[in-house]
């Protein structure tokens, strides 16, 4: 078994014990060791349902954006001075704001492998837990704290469509969970709490996309 | 007409036309801004577009080139293009800060061979593509899309644009946030469509092919005629759901026609049904919107 697909196989993460090629690449593959020692980490911490969000390794940061980097899912910052983001990024402190994107990545590959794990159907059944939901939805504040204040520097249309649809999907949370907490068994209100947490990561990694890739 | 007249007529005349060239020259700097590029492909190129905000027009022809026709207002913003073997790029480039969104516009008009893979950006404006043959990705935030008689495995992806696909064939997936996604005389395999408070229409055939259209609120309209075969499954939390549609019992075995589904475990309201021999499989969901089932008005 190689590394990626020992990491297609973790992120599949089927809760199944792992077949023995993957248990052997384990125990030659420190890489793939690491990786599933993070994960586990942040496993148990979401299950512990903290109101805070555990940090994850900064090895996994770098590892994520050499990852993204070298599939050109993100690009660094042009080299000239004079971007038109100049202004907006220093206004918006870079780290945070890489932070805040990788943040968002993250928690899109944790819902779509929640959704992996779910279904079969567009609208099958939820079988996402309490904890799963909170500590999603707290890694969307963290990662929305950290992406403040970017929008308004953007293109006019541009930056009023996404606060008016950060707006739009904030409303439709509220809806959902308000709902969901009266009927916690409501399936298809789950559903849709899951997609409008699914929706607001991926309006925050565009704008923090928009900004990091200062084009 | 008097010498004196005459004179003063022609010099009005002279004085209007070197108005005109000043005018003609004034006018110059704002479409002086353009590049044309030409490039040969051998096969089906890979065509991205990357745009801030614009009009972006690609279109086909027979030839196996890529013509790009890049037009810019400002030299703020700057048009780029390379080709790498069979991939092309046409981009912007903003020079300088705090531009003005005049100053950020740039647009578009692409010929490509009729078998062309497409990847485009557009933050703002509209992108328009007719008569292209092949997978394409679309990314907007505020931009619409326009397709029409384009065929292969069709993404789109916008924050705040509508998409308007007239006569599309293949694979659709399409979600806005809060725009309206209208599908006109679609043949296609199979769609996913989502938009959160934007309306979806889909006006077509439903004969083959599976169809999962969804939104938080807005309507959700889909037309049918007698000669349509689909099963049906309609879904809501708060909305409501309208079918004209004389379906019956799912003989795929799935039930009732209409039904709380009775489990305690959910208080959804579905609807369930199979319009003759539920040749197509349709999903639509709303949480709060309205779905409406009607008969196509010929």
């Amino acid at each position: 078994m190689q590394c990626i697909e020992f990491e297609s196989y973790l992120e599949q993460g089927s809760g199944e014990p792992f077949p023995w090629t993957a248990a052997d690449h384990l125990n030659v593959c420190e890489r793939c060791r690491n990786l599933l020692a993070d994960f586990e980490a942040i496993q148990s911490s979401a299950a512990g349902l903290g109101a805070e969000m555990p940090e994850p390794p900064e090895r996994i940061w770098l590892s994520l954006r050499s990852q993204l980097l070298a599939e050109g899912l993100i690009h660094e910052p042009a080299a000239e001075p004079e971007g038109f983001f100049a202004q907006l990024i220093s206004w918006a402190p870079r780290p945070a704001l890489a932070g805040a994107y990788l943040g968002v990545l993250l928690l899109a590959a944790i819902l779509v492998g929640v959704r992996g794990r779910i279904g079969t159907s567009e609208f099958g059944p939820v079988a996402v837990n309490g904890a799963e939901m909170t500590a999603l939805r707290e890694t969307l504040r963290a990662a929305e704290r950290e992406t403040a204040g970017v929008v308004p520097a953007l293109h006019p249309d541009v930056s009023s469509t996404l606060r008016k649809d950060l707006v739009l999907v904030d409303n439709v949370i509220a809806m959902c969970e308000k709902k969901v907490r009266e009927e916690p068994q409501n399936t298809l209100a789950r559903e849709y709490l899951l997609g409008a947490y699914q929706q607001k990561a991926d309006l925050l990694a565009t704008i923090a996309d928009r900004s990091a890739r200062g084009d | 007409m008097t010498p004196i007249r005459h004179l003063a007529s022609k010099g009005i005349c002279c004085a209007a036309a070197l108005a005109s060239v000043f005018l003609l020259l004034l006018a110059l700097p704002a479409s002086a801004h353009r590049v044309e590029k030409r490039f040969t492909v051998d096969s089906r190129p890979v065509v991205i577009v990357r745009n801030s905000h614009g009009r972006i027009d690609v279109k086909s022809w027979k030839r196996m080139e890529v013509l790009v026709v890049g037009t810019h207002g400002s030299e703020k913003c700057e048009v780029v293009t390379e080709q790498a073997g069979n991939r092309i790029e046409a981009r912007t480039r903003l020079n300088g800060q705090n531009l003005s969104p005049a100053e950020m516009e740039a647009n578009f008009e692409i010929t490509v061979p009729e078998e062309s893979e497409l990847q485009v950006h557009n933050d703002s404006g509209v992108i328009i593509v007719e008569r292209v043959y092949g997978d394409m990705t679309f990314d907007t935030i505020a931009a619409d899309v326009r397709l029409q008689e384009v065929y292969g495995f069709l993404v789109v992806k916008m924050t705040g644009g509508s998409l308007f696909c007239t006569k599309c064939a293949g694979r659709l997936e399409a979600s806005s946030i809060s725009g309206d996604i209208q599908l006109f005389q679609p043949q296609l395999d199979f769609a996913r469509v989502q938009s959160t408070s934007g309306n979806i229409l889909f006006d077509g055939e439903l004969r083959r092919g599976t169809y999962s259209l969804k939104n938080y609120n807005g309507i959700i309209e889909v037309r049918f005629s007698p000669d349509d075969s689909f099963d049906l499954k309609a879904s809501t939390v708060l909305g409501s759901i309208e079918n004209q549609a004389q379906l019956q019992s799912d003989p795929h075995g799935s039930g009732s026609t209409r039904r709380q589904i009775p489990r305690a475990s959910t208080a959804s309201n579905s609807f369930i049904g199979t319009f003759k021999e539920g040749h197509a499989r349709v999903e639509l969901s709303t949480y709060s919107g309205k779905i409406r089932i009607r008969p196509r008005v010929q």
